[in-house]
């Protein structure tokens, strides 16, 4: 059959976005020891904020990336310090009923301000595509594509090159030997949830470009997120990778042999088989905690 | 000048007391020692030296400066370093970043440090690129002495130096603590089970048991001491 060449590169396209997406979620898990469950709210934040640049300032939702980028460093940062780290310090379980929380309360908010009427982000261009013989594609989803690649690349880069991103990955290893290095577990917290949140909130932006979005898609957003990690193994941006693209896949082949309703069931599927066969992911990695 | 003076120490988990009213001190350049029977609280000792437990009561003074309060990457940044029991390495790691994050608090000086391990520890040079998780065990114990090198340390304290290794490989670690106590004024707190090799490369030993110190003194003089010879050096 001529469709299957076009779905698989449906997939690759739609599983790099979604290794993106997922990427500040598994590095919160992972070194922070917490499942953030309003990671999902937090991408809309970004959907909306892109959003209202647009609509209200004419903004391009690429040109807003570091603006949401930003706004969710600050977010991250803030709720890390004022929420977050004395909770996770004093009972690390109780971080879940506070995310869920956070996150019933920012999806009310988002439907208080923008009502829950579907919004999109209608760019010019979404409307064009390329043609490569048998093989079509839209420009918005080529453009997702390699802004997820370039980013999670950035976040890569972030993590393997630089004195910062060491001593993240130092934290997750093993706290105590970074403690004492002289790292401050405490400070490293605070960077991944600015970091973490910063990419949740930027990658809204792209979410907001491939499709329409309401301010209660949060569940199923982190439902994804959670999936993406699990399926990789926490840990890692190539464990990320992994998991985007399985996902990718997943979602792009039943939508279209058991039809768009299927969709959001499937992952939910793979999400249960996942955590009761293969709980380490497809990749049998460590979780960042362990070793 | 004292390089560290610790007075009537109290510290332990939860309610559990572990250390009662421990004092000692390190003068600068000195290798002191510390041994006794397993669960005796060395370990915890050092633990309230680096700063990641907290003690109850009593004071610690390093450098003629209270530190109780500090956390431990200002009192690594002032010079003290653990190579902490069970070793604590970033086992996904390369050796060489393992190392690098030993220079967290001493950047602009990593390069040239890195060199000096490698120097000390020809062994890390050639697997510089492997992950620590592969190395053998005492590749990680020089590993784990390396990277608390990295930050330039005036007080150097290590845990278990010799526990599952050859003793070729012990005497080799030895050989390098000895030349870095020479060349760069390293005073060192060593834990150590084997008493005879204790004794051997310290000038003043501090006897723990349950969690208090039962005997002290210098190293010759304790090697000659009967109740230790015979609880601790299986001779009579
Ligand atoms: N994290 C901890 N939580 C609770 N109790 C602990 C903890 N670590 C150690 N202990 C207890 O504190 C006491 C002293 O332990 P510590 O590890 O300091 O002894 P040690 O002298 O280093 O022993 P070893 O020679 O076996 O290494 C022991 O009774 C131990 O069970
Ligand atoms: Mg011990």
């Amino acid at each position: 059959m001529d469709i299957i060449p076009q779905l698989i590169l449906e997939s690759l396209l739609l599983g790099a976005f979604y290794a993106f997406m997922s990427l500040g979620f598994s590095l919160t898990w992972g070194v922070l020891n917490i499942i953030n469950l309003a990671y999902g709210s937090y991408i809309l934040l970004g959907s909306y904020l892109a959003y209202s640049l647009y609509t209200y300032l004419g903004i391009d939702p690429i040109l807003s990336l570091p603006v949401s980028f930003g706004a969710g460093f600050l977010l991250g940062l803030l709720t890390q310090r004022v929420l977050i780290d004395r909770v996770m310090r004093l009972e690390p379980f109780m971080v879940l009923i506070l995310t869920f929380g956070l996150d019933i309360f920012l999806a009310n908010l988002l439907n208080l301000v923008f009502r829950a009427d579907v919004r999109s982000i209608d760019v010019p261009y979404a409307e064009r595509s390329f043609i490569l013989g048998p093989l079509v594609v839209t420009e918005v989803k080529v453009a997702v594509f390699l802004l997820s690649l370039v980013l999670t690349g950035s976040v890569y880069l972030l993590l393997q090159r630089t004195w910062t991103g060491r001593s993240i990955r130092a934290v997750a290893l093993d706290r105590e030997g970074a403690q004492i290095v002289g790292i401050s577990p405490t400070r490293v917290f605070l960077i991944t949830s600015g970091l973490g949140t910063g990419i949740a909130l930027s990658s809204g932006n792209l979410y907001g470009v491939l499709q329409g979005f309401t301010p209660f898609d949060g569940g199923m957003l982190t439902v994804k997120a959670f999936l993406v990690s699990i399926v990789g193994g926490l840990g890692r941006v190539e464990s990320a990778l992994a998991g985007g693209l399985f996902l990718g896949f997943l979602e792009v082949f039943t939508a279209f042999y058991l039809g768009e309703g299927w969709k959001f069931f499937a992952s939910l599927i793979a999400m249960f088989l996942f955590l009761l066969l293969r709980p380490r992911g497809l990749l049998g990695g460590k979780y960042y905690g362990e070793t | 000048m004292r390089v560290l003076e610790v007075s009537d120490l109290e510290a332990g988990y939860g309610d559990v007391q572990v250390l009662r009213s421990v004092s000692m001190h390190v003068n600068e350049e000195e290798v002191v020692a510390i041994f006794g029977s397993n669960g005796s609280g060395k370990s915890t000792f050092l633990k309230v030296l680096i700063g990641t437990l907290k003690p109850w009561g009593g004071t610690l003074k390093y450098m003629d400066h209270h530190i109780e309060d500090l956390p431990p990457e200002e009192r690594v940044r002032r010079g003290m370093a653990l190579a902490a029991e069970g070793r604590k390495l970033f086992l996904g790691m390369t050796v060489e970043e393992n190392l690098l994050l030993g220079a967290w608090t001493n950047r602009e000086r990593s390069k040239e440090n890195l060199e000096k391990v490698y120097t000390y520890f020809p062994d890390l040079y050639r697997k510089r690129k492997d992950l620590a998780g592969d190395l053998s065990g005492g590749q990680q114990q020089m590993l784990s002495i390396g990277r608390a090198l990295m930050s330039n340390p005036k007080l150097l304290m290590i845990d278990e130096l010799s526990l599952g290794l050859a003793p070729a490989v012990v005497t080799k670690i030895a050989d390098v603590l000895l030349r870095i106590r020479e060349e760069e004024g390293v005073s060192m707190i060593v834990v150590e089970q084997e008493v005879s090799l204790a004794l051997d490369i310290s000038d003043r030993a501090y006897v723990f048991d349950l969690g208090e110190i039962v005997d002290e003194g210098r190293s010759e003089d304790l090697l000659r001491r009967d109740s230790i010879r015979k609880t601790y050096l299986s001779v009579l």
